[in-house]
């Protein structure tokens, strides 16, 4: 084609080339001329993040990224151009994220969506201070720390209390990888963040690792989340009894008691996830990955919902909408006949997934 | 059934009504007349574009119609142009022209990427000459870009 005359296109069309474009080659449009300049810088920084084909790799190959970018912002890039950013991943340890919050503008008032790899522990407070720069309202927030056999990032109040702030706005929160949450700081989020469509404390379990929430606790909490699609945590702290006697043979009749007691508690907590009439995603127990350090038994979660009618099941017939359902290492009764049966007829557009204890 | 397009130099092309209606422009003008004979006016497309543009819509009267695309990736891949459309997009920009104002979504595509193709790989230099621009910076207003968005270029 005759390319003398790109640049007497229409501006609408010179965007449209736009996403066509890697970042590196964006880079490079910045430096062509002063016209360019006008429609490729905007266009760079709405993006900041590793997009190298290192990044995809878990490799050292990210922190080196990193670097080059403080080495920018040290240079003034990021209070030049905080103003552009409409979405933000960093790869970035307790220094520099440190480093990094030295060199931002007072605000980011595009700035929607967060990503950070390499939250540590004491990073809350550094955390919550960068999400108040964020003056639009962040709707994705989602921190990972990946393949760390000795830390864990330990979510806590005022990570969750941080987040809270841009419940105006926030639908998905996301923690991925090595990291421990109590109930507290999840139940904070259920109670206070009515937009939420996404929450995910699914992490790779390794032993102890992910979030869970203690049954007792939520009975009574007052969610909002009507809204939420994808819901995955732990739940745990539910006595039962069945299992006991199948593990210790116990006699039945002694239990009865206590059996309908877990029952009850059981039904309750049902109850609190037919709230989500929209949810297409729940994962429920902890996905195991590095077998190889601990034994089967130590993952297998013996005090979750037993997801049997006999517990309750059938409350959750509301959720229409339901595709997927995984179920990891918990001794559940989906996979009976009966549930079976009844997760055919009540959810038959979901996927279920379920990895089982094997002795 | 076949619809008749005049072009800004008021020639008229006989189209089939399906090929036609690869444009949305023209699809959205039909639904609105209803059944006529009327010839559509296209006072934006010149006679030797509008050729180009019929020869695309006739060999690809027969593509499924683009949804548009949910995807998470703001970038999208550049390096999948079909062979035919890569030699029909020897042409000039009046094509993309077209292509926007009738709105002709993949023809449009192809064109952008054709453009995107021609910066790939490039450096500032390069990319002027390609596309005849004169250097309007100074030494050290470009030091300057280079040094913020370094972090973007390829290590």
């Amino acid at each position: 084609m005759d390319t003398k005359t790109f640049g007497a296109l229409p501006y609408e069309i010179q965007e449209a080339v736009i996403p066509f474009l890697r970042q590196q080659d964006l880079a490079i449009c910045t430096r062509v001329c002063r016209a360019w300049n006008a429609i490729f810088h905007p266009a760079l920084w709405r993006h900041v993040e590793d997009r190298s084909e290192a990044a995809a790799e878990q490799s050292e190959e990210q922190t080196i990224w990193m670097e080059k970018f403080i080495k920018c912002a040290r240079a003034g890039a990021l209070k030049n151009n905080g103003h552009l950013i409409q979405s933000l991943r960093l790869v970035a340890d307790k220094i520099r994220f440190c480093r990094f919050l030295a060199y931002c503008p007072p605000t980011f008032p595009q700035l929607t969506s967060v990503w950070i790899d390499g939250v540590h522990n004491g990073e809350e407070d550094d955390l919550a201070d960068f999400l108040d720069l964020c003056t639009a309202g962040l709707k994705e927030v989602v921190y990972g720390l990946r393949d760390d056999k000795w830390q864990a990032f330990q979510f806590g109040f005022t990570a969750a209390e941080a987040l809270t702030k841009h419940a105006a706005t926030l639908e998905v929160f996301r923690l991925e990888g090595d990291y421990r949450s109590d109930g507290d700081p999840i139940d904070h989020l259920l109670c206070s963040l009515p937009n939420l469509k996404e929450l995910s404390f699914v992490g790779n379990c390794v032993h102890d690792r992910g979030g869970f929430m203690n049954a007792r606790e939520i009975v009574s909490s007052e969610w909002v989340c009507t809204n939420l699609e994808v819901f995955g945590c732990g739940i745990n702290s539910i006595f039962r009894p069945e299992l006991e006697e199948e593990i210790a043979n116990e006699s039945k009749s002694a239990k009865e008691e206590s059996r309908q007691r877990s029952i009850d508690l059981q039904r309750q907590i049902y109850s609190q996830l037919a709230r989500f009439t929209k949810l297409r995603k729940l994962s429920l127990g902890f996905p195991a990955e590095e077998l190889m350090y601990f034994s089967k038994e130590q993952y297998r979660q013996r005090d979750g919902l037993a997801m049997t009618l006999e517990s309750g099941l059938d409350l959750l017939k509301g959720l229409k909408d339901l595709q997927e359902v995984e179920l990891y290492y918990m001794d559940v009764g989906i996979g009976n006949p009966a549930e079976e049966a009844w997760v055919a007829e009540n959810w038959p557009k979901a996927h279920i997934g379920r990895i089982i204890y094997e002795s | 059934m076949t619809v008749i397009l005049v072009s800004s130099d008021n020639q008229d092309f006989k189209v089939d009504k399906e090929v036609a209606e690869r444009s949305i422009l023209i699809k959205n003008m039909l639904e609105d007349v209803g059944e006529s004979d009327s010839p559509i006016p296209l006072p934006n497309v010149t006679a030797a574009v509008l050729t180009k543009v019929i020869e695309y819509c006739e060999h690809h009267r027969n593509d499924p119609v683009q949804v548009p695309e949910e995807t998470d990736d703001p970038r999208k891949r550049s390096n999948d142009i079909e062979e035919w459309d890569m030699k029909f997009m020897q042409v000039d920009h009046e094509i993309i022209l077209a292509a926007n104002y009738l709105d002709i979504k993949p023809l449009l595509d192809v064109g952008c990427k054709t453009v995107a193709n021609i910066i790939k790989g490039k450096t500032p230099e390069e990319i002027r000459k390609a596309f005849n621009i004169v250097n309007d910076f100074t030494p050290e207003e470009e030091a300057q870009i280079k040094k913020e968005n370094e972090w973007a270029e390829d290590r």
